[in-house]
């Protein structure tokens, strides 16, 4: 039920933690501070009735207890759990893990490993450790970044030890690039600027099912330079598929050189934004606004493709 | 010649009678449906219809996508512009064994008046040569009925190549084609003239004509080039002096490649292909006199036939 809310539906419910008295002069006063019209936020108040999210009495407001699990669910307390932080010492050592791994096999793509580990580290521990993700399929786009994916896997018990000290080798199942089977992506990758539209595939069979949960797809920036990928994005939103999360490893770097010296990938937000996506930035290596956003962008099923620019890297000339 | 019907039709009528049985058939399309055809299954079932515009290569990994999902979805358009997307049909599609069925019409020289730009003479080669896809082409409407069939009860990718709109009728019949197995025509033992698409129609009327010069033709509707059926092949090499590989394709490595191959290791025997050489086609403004023109014509099989008796 949280994943058919909007913004407003969501402020309100967050004011109605604090506020007591009439709805009425809540909307109102909500009017005055944000800006939106009163009979925008009044819709919503009703619909959020419907949804048994509040309660009236007497015309007072106020949340009934799956409203309260909502807010609560949503707050940024609630995702400021010791789980998350311990992510930031576990991403440490995974970054060394990553290191001596590759070391065999010169390195393996390790920069771009490094620069998505922790995005699918929030990924994963939002989706299988703390269950706040509902995540259907998950697409590694960036195909060369599967040693990230591998050892996070490794984490959660996915993958073990030996089997991931295997990669690469002649008869071992872990292929350099992500493929189904040994590892938890929907699809081989390897070669770029394919993930997304295989993302649109799967949203659209699910949709067409009715089946809930969202596909998400991890983007390197470089592979934007693929014609494919803006097919794609326009597919997307073309199609409405609000249950599609695209996240750009955005590292600034490509194979060779800065992304923006190869091939300009700015203003990269306002390129989405006009092929009809909402956009959010967020630090790639925060694993709270990470999952905070990722939580966020599950619940508003606006008809709109939702992504993440994730800000991997240093230097962007 | 007998009754000449569409492949476009009789794919996209096939695919609506389709749709009915399999809940869990979608098409994609590439804004092509009203020339594919496919415009049909989208009228009768508009939310198994996906339109991702003009975008082949997102187009198959929409397609991967949705039967990673657990559908079954055939992708269509022109077989020229499907091409463009080789390597996804090969990296996603193939590689991740999915369940996905290309349907590529205007196929061969069909699309006569278009030119060479939108003619396709390579897609048998290119397609055979991944491994686990299934490569069919139809000889008229019946065998596109049951080989459309046949191909999505099978798991895994097909490439169903098919002209646009002639094909002079070959079978009485849907049920007499099956996936995998070449159909013996008529038996012969002088030669064998192994074709397939609209090209068996008209090996048909070349061994008839061959027959008149006392010349035994054995014809053969080698519909399935990948998995190649080999023991009709070779039992062909054993009972006739050599064949006549035909297609509307060029003469590298489509059906008469994969024959050439096949016999060149198993059974040295002597091979006439006949086909497009050195060209991409060209404009013409009717269908049978660009295939004329290319030798893909009655005369042009007997002459084949010839060159391989007058060697003898």
């Amino acid at each position: 039920m949280s994943r058919a809310l909007n913004e407003h539906q969501l402020v309100i419910l967050k004011e109605l933690t604090k506020h007591r008295g009439s709805l009425t002069s809540l909307l109102r006063r909500m009017s005055l501070e944000h800006g939106t019209s009163f009979s925008t936020l009044k819709f919503n108040a009703k619909r959020l009735k419907e949804l048994g999210l509040i309660e009236l009495n007497n015309k007072m407001a106020c949340l009934t207890s799956a409203g309260r699990l909502i807010v609560n669910i949503l707050s940024d307390d609630a995702l400021k759990q010791p789980d998350v932080s311990s992510l930031r010492s576990c991403s440490v050592t995974l970054r060394e893990e990553l290191v001596e791994l590759l070391k065999p096999i010169n390195g393996f793509h390790l920069t771009s490993s490094l620069s998505c580990l922790d995005i699918i580290l929030a990924l994963l521990e939002g989706w299988l450790a703390l269950g706040l993700l509902n995540v259907k399929a998950l697409i590694l786009s960036k195909g060369h970044a599967a040693p990230a994916l591998y050892v996070v896997m490794c984490r959660y018990g996915l993958l073990c030890e030996r089997e991931l000290k295997s990669i690469g080798e002649l008869g071992s199942k872990l292929q350099t690039h992500a493929e189904p089977g040994a590892s938890i992506v929907a699809v081989p990758t390897g070669s770029l600027g394919q993930g997304l539209s295989v993302a649109n595939g799967i949203a659209m069979a699910m949709k067409m099912r009715g089946e809930h949960g969202f596909v998400y797809v991890i983007l390197g920036d470089g592979e934007l330079d693929e014609g494919q990928v803006w097919e794609a994005a326009s597919t997307a939103s073309s199609h409405g598929l609000d249950n599609v999360i695209a996240i750009i490893d955005r590292n600034n770097h490509q194979l060779t050189g800065p992304t923006e010296a190869v091939k300009k990938k700015e203003p990269l937000r306002a390129k989405w934004e006009a092929f009809g996506w909402d956009v959010a930035e967020v630090d790639g290596h925060d694993h709270e606004a990470l999952l905070r956003t990722m939580i966020r962008a599950e619940l508003y099923r606006n008809g709109r493709p939702k992504l993440v620019i994730a800000r991997t890297g240093g230097m962007s000339s | 010649m007998r009754r000449v019907e569409s492949f476009r039709d009789a794919f996209a009528r096939a695919l609506v009678e389709l749709g009915e049985l399999m809940e869990e058939l979608v098409v994609v399309d590439a804004d092509v449906a009203s020339s594919t055809k496919t415009i049909l299954f989208a009228k009768r079932f508009p939310t198994r219809f996906v339109e991702v515009g003009i975008s082949e290569q997102d187009m198959v990994g929409v397609a991967a996508g949705l039967a990673v999902a657990g559908m079954v979805p055939l992708v269509s358009t022109f077989s020229m512009f499907l091409l463009r997307a080789w390597e996804q049909i090969r990296n996603l599609v193939a590689r991740g064994g999915l369940n996905v069925k290309f349907a590529a019409t205007h196929a061969g020289l069909s699309d006569y008046l278009d030119g060479p730009s939108h003619q396709c003479l390579e897609d048998i080669a290119v397609m055979r040569v991944i491994t686990g896809m299934k490569v069919v082409v139809p000889a008229d409407a019946p065998s596109t009925k049951s080989l459309l069939r046949d191909s999505l009860s099978v798991k895994g990718p097909v490439y169903m190549r098919l002209g646009r709109d002639y094909a002079p009728r070959v079978y009485d019949e849907e049920g007499e084609v099956k996936l995998g197995k070449a159909n013996v025509l008529r038996d012969g033992s002088d030669v064998c003239i192994a074709a397939c698409g609209v090209m068996v129609r008209f090996s048909l009327e070349a061994a008839k004509e061959l027959e008149k010069m006392g010349i035994s033709t054995m014809v053969m509707d080698v519909h399935t080039i990948e998995p190649l059926d080999k023991d009709a092949i070779l039992k062909a090499s054993y009972n006739t002096k050599g064949l006549i590989v035909v297609e509307e394709h060029s003469v590298v490595g489509g059906l008469g490649g994969a024959i050439a191959e096949l016999l060149a290791e198993k059974r040295p025997t002597r091979i006439v292909r006949v086909g497009v050489k050195d060209s991409f086609g060209t404009c013409s403004r009717d269908y049978l006199s660009l295939l004329n023109h290319y030798g893909l014509s009655v005369a042009g099989i007997v002459k084949a036939a010839k060159v391989i008796l007058n060697e003898g």
